[in-house]
């Protein structure tokens, strides 16, 4: 059930109606039977694989709160008479025991995403290297959201042991958990304690008729993003990407250009629609983009760009990677040796890297993945970090004040080229196909010649004339840029909209539906059904 | 150990980590505060107090502190 699609609709509605139909109390059985519906919709092994993963969950959780329950009661007991020394031991153990249970689900989880997302991958370059024969997986399909459920289900374990959040008592409510129908395709990383006690609260809510127009605003610029902007658009980055030897200097950077504004457009798009069908039902799912492409270094860039993965990576692996033994011993070790910078920095350069590798695995099984959103924006962090005093330096030499707008612009300008020269890599079919394209942006005739020959490709995917595209581009971009914009500076433009005239309302309203019937992208030669970062 | 006795130690060692001597914390002195206290940081001041305290502060107390008044609750807790 595509989110672009009718069916989407009727069953969002029937969902709303439902849940304000339902009592207070039982709203979360129609969230769930809702969430199973969906993802039934596009598997029914699939929910069998994520309601296994949750249980094991749910169960560990349970035996971890009670670990923890008995070391607080013994606490309570023997706190007076305990020696500091006995307290700390009696401490570890308890973690130690819990942990187990910990890496228990860290292993199921992780293990089911390694055999479905990697497994084929390395087993093929095996076969390849050494002409074995091993089981490639090929008929095993990717369950639906798996590499987003399995760190939602992670992350509730560890943090029913750091107890930060109390351990569920209903299975059901961990499998609703897992399956939520709003984040399982493209997220936004969920916490337990932040989205349950939306899903499963027992006082009744209402949804006002200001409230609905709101959602209702917000679901339809997701849905001209996705629509109007990103399915369009994404036409050219595919010809150009699919057939990048035909093209060479300006086609290839406007496939990447426009590769860069899609990505934007449909992640970001997707979001508006789940967030604002959230707010239909009183739901407040946290946000995942802000204003990414403002950002003063890419260190902010990726503050601002699917931000629930990045405080998922830094609370759960970053965190305790610099806090393990092995990294505290190794910034002492350092600090003596080579100085107290030193001694912090390379320790958090080395989690960093692990860090970054990590998040380009879990974006794909590949090199470019790994290379292009994991290694690469490493490397621009760092050193953004290592040149801050040289660039400084620059900034003071041409008076550009930190904070001006010109030197906001620079810099906004900077993290947008190298974050358009990194999506090559993520979305070429392999590293070296991404290096070739690349090679292709300096090689061949300089001049416009190259941009005509993208619209009037063979392909057949392109058509009208290459001006019209170019004039739709350029507008499409202004209406991200000043939406952005207007975010940036706290404009609430769904506010500003409902608080204008009634006739100006209408006109509104009906830009938006003209809009995604003129405008948006239909027809077979357009891949409206599938989302960018759908099953990751 | 009291609070003002621990609140002073912890200037110290805010002092030392950030390098900049006029750094004086408070119970709602947050991360927005004190200049380079970034998520980078953070793991690097809380070993240094680990050090002063002789404590090591659990994951939960690492990730769920919100100001500088929770850490010493959490020094007290520990000590």
């Amino acid at each position: 059930m595509s989110l672009t699609s009718f069916y989407f609709l009727i069953f969002v509605l029937c969902t709303v109606l439902l849940y304000y139909a339902a009592p207070a109390k039982y709203r979360w059985t129609v969230l769930l039977a809702a969430s199973v519906v969906f993802y039934v919709s596009y598997s029914i092994v699939g929910i069998f694989i994520l309601s296994a993963t949750a249980l094991i969950t749910y169960f560990s959780a349970l035996r971890i709160e009670k670990i923890g329950d008995g070391y607080k009661s013994w606490l309570a007991e023997n706190k007076q008479n305990a020696s500091r020394e006995e307290r700390h031991a009696r401490k570890k153990a308890s973690q130690s025991h819990q942990r187990r249970y910990v890496a228990f689900v860290v292993t199921v989880s992780v293990g089911l995403l390694f055999l479905f997302k990697y497994y084929g991958y390395f087993a093929s370059g095996i076969n390849r290297a050494f002409s074995a024969h091993l089981w490639t997986a090929e008929n095993l399909l990717l369950p639906l959201g798996i590499s987003f459920y399995s760190l939602q289900l992670i992350g509730y374990v560890i943090d029913v042991s750091r107890g930060i959040t109390k351990a569920e008592k209903n299975p059901l409510k961990v499998i609703l958990y897992g399956s939520f129908f709003l984040s399982i395709m493209q997220g936004p990383f969920n916490r337990y304690n932040h989205l349950m006690p939306q899903l499963c609260r027992e006082e009744k809510t209402k949804l006002s008729f200001y409230k609905f127009k709101l959602a209702v605003l917000k679901i339809s610029w997701g849905y001209i993003k996705k629509m109007c902007i990103a399915d369009q658009i994404g036409c050219i980055a595919r010809e150009v990407f699919t057939n990048y030897t035909n093209y060479s200097g300006l086609g290839i950077a406007l496939g990447m250009i426009a590769f860069a504004v899609q990505l934007y457009a449909d992640f970001s798009g997707y979001m508006d629609i789940i967030c604002g069908i959230g707010e239909l039902m009183g739901i407040e799912m946290p946000q995942n983009f802000r204003q990414p492409f403002f950002s003063g270094n890419m260190s902010e860039f990726w503050r601002r760009w699917h931000i629930t993965l990045g405080a998922w990576l830094k609370d759960y692996i970053f965190y305790p990677i610099l806090k393990s033994k092995a990294f505290l011993k190794m910034n002492k070790g350092l600090s003596k040796t080579l100085g107290k910078k030193a001694g912090e920095r390379i320790p958090t350069y080395l989690g960093m890297f692990i860090l970054w590798t990590l998040i380009g695995a879990w974006h794909g099984a590949g090199f470019n993945y790994v290379f292009g959103v994991g290694i690469l924006q490493f490397i621009y962090i760092v050193s953004g970090e290592l040149t801050k005093p040289l660039t400084d330096r620059l900034n003071k030499l041409l008076h550009l004040k930190e904070g001006s707008l010109p030197l906001r612009i620079i810099q906004s300008v900077r993290c947008t080229l190298l974050m358009i020269f990194a999506w090559v890599f993520f979305n070429s079919s392999s590293f070296t196909a991404a290096v070739h394209m690349l090679g292709r942006l300096f090689a061949g005739k300089p001049g416009l010649s190259q941009i005509q020959a993208v619209f009037y490709s063979d392909s057949g995917i392109l058509s009208g004339s290459g001006k019209i595209w170019l004039i739709y581009i350029v507008l499409c971009v202004l209406v991200l840029l000043i939406a952005d914009f207007l975010h940036e500076k706290d404009v609430f433009i769904r506010e500003k909209i409902e608080k204008k005239p009634y006739v100006a309302r209408v006109l509104v309203y009906l830009t938006i539906v003209f809009s995604i019937i003129v405008f948006g992208a239909y027809g077979d030669q357009v891949d409206v059904s599938n989302f960018i970062y759908f099953n990751f | 150990m009291e609070r003002a006795e621990i609140f002073e130690k912890l200037n110290e060692v805010f002092r030392d980590v950030f390098d900049d001597e006029s750094i004086t914390v408070g119970e709602d002195t947050t991360a927005k505060d004190v200049e380079g206290w970034d998520s980078l940081r953070h793991i690097t001041l809380l070993a240094a107090i680990e050090d002063e305290f002789d404590i090591e502060f659990s994951m939960g107390q690492t990730v769920s502190m919100k100001n500088v008044g929770e850490m010493v609750d959490f020094i007290q807790e520990e000590l």
